[in-house]
């Protein structure tokens, strides 16, 4: 029914499906590394991945809500409506105790994928 | 819970969504101001950056199942809508598929609870019988040779000891014995059953104990277990009978079980029949009372089931009970033919039998029934799916998915062949109620339960499903497919655009008309059969012929002086009443024979083996069968008095033995006479007439040579009288009864009844039941399929409204438009009917063993056939033909 190859429009790559399952959980991870570093909204996390690399978002900072939302869904983040800095509410996340244990597995998914950035970016494309 | 709470309040689930993302982008709307950018620029930037806000909103959603949830429910809303707002498509998918899955679900209940399930014994799909089987005569028997499933009780024994096939065996033994209390006698059909009988079966009573081995021994009181039905239509289901005392037998028994209704077990009484008996007691085999087999008292043998050991199959089994057979036809010769098998039968064959193909043909009607149903709602839901084209383009368009329009029209279907389903099961209750109306008695094991049980419901649920997929699929695949585009901008009703999904309806089409043919022609030869059957010359006149059973109350032996006493007085009163034509006393029934014998002619040696079926009959025989004399003289009172050794026999035995020389004053010997006791042996029987023959081996053998003797000539536990009335002989049975019992109080009645009856039973009601049930499998068939033709020659009219506008301004007369139209749909039909007869050809070879007296190829049946389909496709075409004429041009091109 469905078509073999889905177009995603992450990082600007063409990808079957199972590396789009890939690019998700790298999104995931990545996402999961920022949150670790203390809570924080939407805007300011696509702000920090953005700083991680200029291009990160080839396309759209909307993609980082589903995963967010995802992320929550699993019980790995939390979210609480807080006053941000410039006094409206905002929805922080933050992480859980529930630690994945796909986090292990993640990395060394992680890994190869930043070997394959690291080359992309010698081609001045992509990195992370 | 999260979700269920997100669920329940989507509206704010939401507004929290928007507000988020509203931030991020008033945020980054923010940052690109604090970084020098003009206000319409920034926000176009941070839009840019975003993306489609909705699609975002839409992902997220995506991540949450009980979004899943809830676009199942939005589906189902708008199934219910959708078909609601048009009412007339869906009643009359509804209904389609309700025929379709109520037959379905009626068949599979009958073949799943009476033929794959029918026992609540242990370990049912084990159970089996066997019996010898004489390899070099098959035809015909003599007591104590041939065929036998009897088996004696030191057979039992060895066979129980020695075979590693089974893991046990019990042996059951009719009998017939009367009950006496104050108010009279009642006759019992009597199983006399080995001991470990009800450990073996494994069913507990449903009241008192059950009955075990220690029952049996000569010591303990006698006890037996009542059969259900008797309990209930004789004691009025009174519990508190258990453990009292009855006389039966002349013997008091304790009753110390009622089975439960399902605990049937019993020793058949005829071919096709098994009954439950009334009452089992339990009795060890003695090894003493091994010696010959009585040939008057054949019952007198074990009947065996045996369950056996798992993964042991019936043949091996067979070749394993064999070589144990083969000890004992060295220690018993006389019992043994020179060259015989072991058949090890499947418990459930002995019952169901030849019946298994009925039933399996039926199960292949519905199923073809229930795909005629699939395509018809399927070209309908295709119909409709052509004109929501542009529905579907736009949902497209606006972001629907694929799998989620796929899904959306999978619904609707789905919401109808629930529907249907629903229906259906009314159906299928309803359905099943006439089933086994028609179902001819002793078919099905009695211990079946056939109703809407589980297994039926979950079956009835899956192929709901299945028919789901199957009437959505086409059109689901259909309408995402073309691009949205030319979708888009077509008229909706464009020819072109047509041209795919047309082909697929006409094929759909041509699908349904040829699986109603096969339908049809199954129910045509079963007519035909039928037909054969009614028309069949038996040589003898069967209406107004009644028939019962004498036997001896005490189920023991008349002597010769005894039966002749009874009968003589016993006819003489029968015949002298008002009514009644002619009376006679026989052994057997017309047109089933009697018992087989080897024939030796006085004075003719040779090898030539020559064999008969022989009756004993009385005087009256000839004038109540209605048998015309051709040579000699009949059997006279005078012959019956003395017993004497003359025989008439019929025009076939005349010409076999004698090759059309006048055998009257010949003399026969019939070597069955020999192994009874009390009969004459070596007797030569002088043939004093010759009659016209009858059909003597049922209905659709060819009659065998019969000798029709004295019934004098030795005693027996029973007899038949027939009376021939001249009126309706149903109207005389209490009359002929009270005159039988005002002769001999003690004597037995039992199956009294017409011989037409008898010849409905053993003979018509099995293809009587083959036609009512594909009959009206392929009535429905040809009325879906009807409706089926009309549905899509209506719809591809109204797509042509306009083209056929064009071709009558243009000055097309109605005449050729009606040619046109009626052309294309006799031309689809006409293909389905080839296809279908072609189909047919291959598979009514499937019902052979349920047709008679016509070939499976029979052209006339296909004509006939091919004719009804032709008409019902004509009359499905000329509605929307005709309407199609009456197409005005003006009003047909105004929407150009």
């Amino acid at each position: 029914l469905l078509d073999s190859s889905i177009y995603v429009e992450f990082l600007g790559i063409t990808v079957t499906e199972g590396k789009q399952e890939l690019l998700r959980g790298t999104l995931d991870m990545l996402v999961l590394k920022v949150v670790a570093l203390g809570p924080s909204h939407g805007y300011a996390i696509a702000q920090r991945l953005q700083q991680i690399s200029e291009e990160f978002f080839q396309v759209h900072q909307g993609s980082l809500y589903p995963a967010l939302h995802r992320l929550e869904d699993y019980g790995w983040l939390q979210s609480e409506w807080q006053e941000s800095d410039t006094g409206r509410e905002v929805k922080f996340y933050a992480l859980t105790k529930k630690r994945p244990q796909t986090i292990r597995r993640g990395s060394s998914q992680l890994g190869t994928y930043d070997r394959r950035c690291r080359s992309n970016s010698a081609d001045g494309r992509v990195g992370v | 819970m999260s979700w269920l709470s997100r669920f329940l309040h989507k509206s704010r689930s939401e507004s929290v969504l928007d507000k988020e993302l509203h931030f991020h982008l008033e945020r980054q709307i923010a940052d690109y101001l604090a970084a020098g950018m003009s206000a319409e620029e920034a926000r176009r930037r941070a839009r840019l950056e975003f993306g489609g806000l909705e699609r975002v909103k839409e992902e997220v959603r995506d991540t949450r199942w009980e979004t899943h949830l809830d676009n199942l429910f939005r589906d189902l809303r708008y199934a219910f809508r959708c078909l609601r707002k048009d009412r007339r498509f869906a009643l009359i998918a509804i209904f389609a598929l309700a025929l379709g899955i109520g037959s379905t679900s009626t068949v599979f209940s009958v073949i799943y609870n009476g033929l794959l399930r029918p026992f609540p014994y242990k370990g049912a799909s084990r159970l089996a019988t066997f019996y010898i089987h004489d390899m070099q005569d098959a035809t015909l028997q003599e007591v104590g040779r041939g065929d036998r499933g009897g088996f004696t009780s030191a057979e039992f024994l060895v066979l129980r000891e020695q075979s590693q096939a089974f893991e046990d065996m019990i042996g059951l033994m009719s009998d017939e014995m009367f009950y006496t209390n104050d108010q009279g006698t009642l006759p019992l059909r009597v199983a006399l059953v080995t001991p470990n009988t009800f450990q073996f079966l494994g069913v507990n009573p449903l009241l008192g104990r059950s009955i075990i081995p220690a029952d049996a021994n000569p010591a303990a009181p006698s006890v037996f277990a009542m059969n259900y039905k008797l309990w209930q239509k004789h004691f009025n289901g009174d519990a508190k009978i258990v453990g009292t005392s009855f006389v039966i037998g002349g013997v008091p028994r304790t009753l110390v079980a009622i089975m439960p209704p399902r605990f049937q077990i019993g020793v058949g009484g005829c071919d096709n029949c098994r009954e439950g008996s009334d009452i089992w007691i339990p009795s060890n085999p003695r090894p003493s009372d091994s010696g010959i087999i009585n040939a008057a008292e054949p019952m007198h043998l074990w009947a065996l089931l045996v369950r056996l050991r798992p993964g042991i199959s019936p043949q091996a089994a067979s070749s394993d009970s064999y070589i144990v057979a083969q000890r004992l036809a060295r220690v018993f010769p006389a019992l043994y033919p020179p060259k015989f098998t072991m058949v090890t039968q499947p418990y459930v064959d002995l019952v169901v039998g030849n019946f298994r193909a009925m039933l399996y043909a039926l199960a292949a009607a519905v199923a073809m029934l229930l795909l005629i149903t699939c395509t018809n709602v399927a070209n309908l839901l295709l119909a409709r799916a052509t004109t929501r084209d542009k529905e579907m383009a736009i949902r497209a368009s606006i972001g629907a998915s694929r799998s989620r329009l796929v899904r959306q029209v999978l619904m609707e279907s789905f919401v109808l062949a629930l529907a249907g389903a629903i229906a259906g099961c009314v159906f299928a209750y309803w359905g099943l109620k006439g089933f086994l109306l028609v179902l001819p008695n002793g078919t099905l094991p009695e211990e079946s339960a056939i109703s809407l049980n589980t297994a039926v419901l979950l079956f009835a649920l899956s192929i709901t499903s299945i028919t789901a997929l199957l009437c959505g699929l086409v059109s689901a695949l259909h309408s995402p497919r073309a691009d949205l585009l030319s979708r888009l901008a077509g008229s909706g009703k464009g020819v072109g655009g047509d041209i795919q999904g047309g082909n697929l309806r006409a094929g759909l089409l041509i699908g349904e008309v040829a699986l109603s043919i096969v339908l049809l022609m199954g129910a045509g030869l079963m007519l035909r059969t039928l037909f054969a059957l009614n028309h069949v010359n038996m040589g003898f006149d069967p209406s107004h012929v009644l028939v019962t059973e004498l036997s001896s109350p005490n189920g023991r032996q008349w002597t010769v002086d005894q039966k002749r006493l009874l009968f003589d007085r016993v006819l003489g009163r029968v015949k002298a009443l008002p009514g009644v034509i002619a009376a006679t006393a026989t052994a057997s029934l017309p047109p089933y024979g009697g018992p087989g014998s080897d024939v030796e002619v006085a004075g003719r040696t040779g090898s030539a083996r020559w064999s008969t079926q022989t009756d004993l009959c009385s005087d009256g025989f000839f004038r109540t069968v209605g048998i015309q004399l051709l040579r000699g003289r009949l059997l006279s009172e005078g012959d019956m008095a003395s017993a004497r050794q003359v025989v008439v026999v019929d025009d076939t035995l005349a010409r076999s033995l004698f090759s059309g020389v006048d055998p009257v004053g010949r003399k026969i010997k019939f070597k069955v006479l020999d192994l009874i006791p009390d009969a004459p042996h070596n007797a030569y029987f002088e043939i004093i007439g010759v009659v016209k023959s009858i059909k003597n081996r049922g209905l659709r053998d060819s009659a065998m040579p019969q000798a029709y003797l004295p019934y004098t000539i030795f005693g027996t536990p029973g007899g038949n009288v027939l009376v021939r009335t001249s009126g309706d002989p149903l109207s005389m049975i209490k009359v002929v009864h009270e005159t039988i019992r005002s002769v001999d109080r003690g004597v037995s009645l039992t199956d009294t009844s017409t011989l037409e009856t008898y010849l409905r039973q053993y003979d018509y009601a099995a293809p009587e039941f083959g036609l009512v049930t594909l009959g009206s499998f392929a009535g429905i068939g040809l009325l879906i399929v009807t409706v089926g033709i009309f549905g899509v020659m209506a719809y591809t009219v109204s797509l042509r409204v306009h083209e056929i506008g064009i071709r009558m301004a243009l000055g097309a007369q109605q005449n050729s438009i009606l040619k046109m139209i009626l052309a294309k749909g006799v031309r689809m039909v006409a293909v389905g009917i080839i296809i279908g007869l072609f189909a047919s050809y291959g598979l009514t070879r499937f019902l052979a063993s349920q047709i008679w007296g016509v070939s499976t190829t029979d052209p006339w049946t296909f004509a006939a056939v091919a004719m009804l389909a032709v008409f019902a496709g004509l009359a499905a075409c000329l509605l929307p033909a005709r309407r199609a004429t009456r197409v005005d041009p003006l009003v047909a091109l105004r929407y150009e």
